[in-house]
């Protein structure tokens, strides 16, 4: 898995993020816009990997901030996506390394260390139950990458 | 039907069809209950939300009247911006309900300090590379009213979701009210059945918010599932106490 530098991938900003609307980003490869967009105002990190593309982004919202995780195809079809965070939280995104070819270490939220691993192809997830708390994804039944992590909660008010 | 919504007493006979119907009506009682009181659950947190969303951006447009006009620097603005937003986001977790503040709860805060955010809008507005201290104090100003104006805003992924649920809770909660009027209209004494409901519902209502309390003390900060559960139960025992006491 390789780190993209800005050059090679990054966000152009369509619409801030405000009460009503999800912030909008095209993204563009390599200079050029490519025609896809992404629900996102900040790339984070992103990589190339055996299945595409995957990037890390937020909302630049930073007193509730959200972690998006896309998985993209090398033809920019969207495979999997999936966030990190929770309501009246917020979180830091810090790359950690990357290990093999297909997995990602990060630190966001939680005070622990989050692990994602792309996966071959698409498995089976129970919709409804998120594979660790504050990773919510959309309604569906399979997934490309998996996140795990132990994320502690807060201690008192 | 006319004693649907009211907790049945037990059949005279043995019957297994009026046990089936007891079984039933309590079913039915039940579902009003917790209907009224999720409902009450999704409306408080849901109109927390939108307070939190105003407070906040009304915050940062006086902070950034206040630049503005001299009154303050930007930099003290940025400042207060950080600090007050904690401030609003306490408070509105202390008026959310249990389910919502262990919600808020179930994850550990790790957010940027002043600094960091400074920073990243550098990097934002003038490219990699850039520093705060090299820039102009007129560009300084702008970092500082971009912290400002991010700090005004509100994660729409959770309004929206809020949004829905507020919804939800506004029609769970005529369900409810729905479910009384039929047991009132169809009750021979129309008075003391609309006492009864009253009380009941009412019961229902704090008897789910001292449940969830309870239950958010027992299982510690952060516990969602285990406030819902002592909502629920919370709910039912004050509102089977409630009309047993009727």
């Amino acid at each position: 898995m390789d780190v993209l530098a800005p050059e090679e991938l990054s966000l152009h900003l369509l619409r801030e993020a405000d009460a009503r609307h999800k912030p909008l980003s095209d993204i563009v490869l390599a200079g050029q816009r490519i025609g896809r967009t992404v629900e996102a105002a900040v790339l984070e990190a992103a990589f190339r990997c055996d299945s595409g593309y995957l990037l890390f982004t937020t909302d630049d919202v930073p007193g509730e901030e959200f972690l998006g995780i896309h998985l993209f195809s090398p033809e920019f079809e969207r495979l999997d996506t999936a966030t990190l965070g929770g309501m009246y939280s917020t979180g830091s995104f810090l790359l950690l390394g990357v290990e093999g070819t297909d997995t990602v270490r990060f630190r966001f939220i939680g005070g622990t260390d989050w692990r994602l691993k792309v996966l071959p192809r698409s498995r089976l997830r129970m919709p409804l139950m998120p594979e660790a708390r504050g990773v919510s994804r959309p309604l569906g039944f399979s997934r490309r990458f998996e996140i795990t992590g132990r994320p502690q909660r807060e201690l008192s008010d | 039907m006319a004693t649907a919504t009211t907790a049945p007493a037990q059949p005279a006979t043995g019957s297994a069809a009026d046990k089936d119907r007891s079984a039933f009506e309590t079913a039915i009682w039940l579902i009003k209950v917790e209907m009224g009181n999720a409902g009450t659950y999704m409306t408080i947190d849901a109109n927390a939300r939108i307070a939190y969303t105003r407070q906040i951006d009304a915050m940062a447009n006086e902070l950034r009247t206040q630049a503005l006009s001299g009154r303050i620097t930007w930099a003290q603005a940025a400042q207060q911006a950080q600090d007050t937003r904690n401030v609003i986001m306490e408070v509105i977790r202390g008026r959310s309900t249990p389910f919502g503040r262990a919600m808020a709860q179930q994850i550990k805060a790790e957010g940027k300090t002043l600094n960091e955010l400074i920073a990243r809008k550098v990097q934002q507005l003038h490219g990699p590379g850039a520093q705060f201290d090299r820039l102009t104090g007129t560009q300084q100003n702008a970092v500082y009213a971009e912290i400002v104006k991010s700090a005004g805003k509100s994660n729409p992924r959770v309004t929206q979701t809020m949004r829905g649920l507020s919804r939800a809770g506004r029609g769970l909660i005529v369900l409810s009210l729905a479910m009384s009027v039929y047991n009132v209209a169809n009750a021979q004494d129309k008075v003391a059945a609309t006492g009864r409901e009253v009380a009941v519902t009412g019961a229902g209502i704090g008897g789910g918010m001292a449940g969830g309390a309870l239950a958010g003390l027992a299982c510690g900060p952060g516990a969602p599932v285990c406030v819902a559960v002592g909502a629920f139960v919370g709910g039912a025992l004050a509102a089977f106490g409630m009309d047993m006491l009727w």
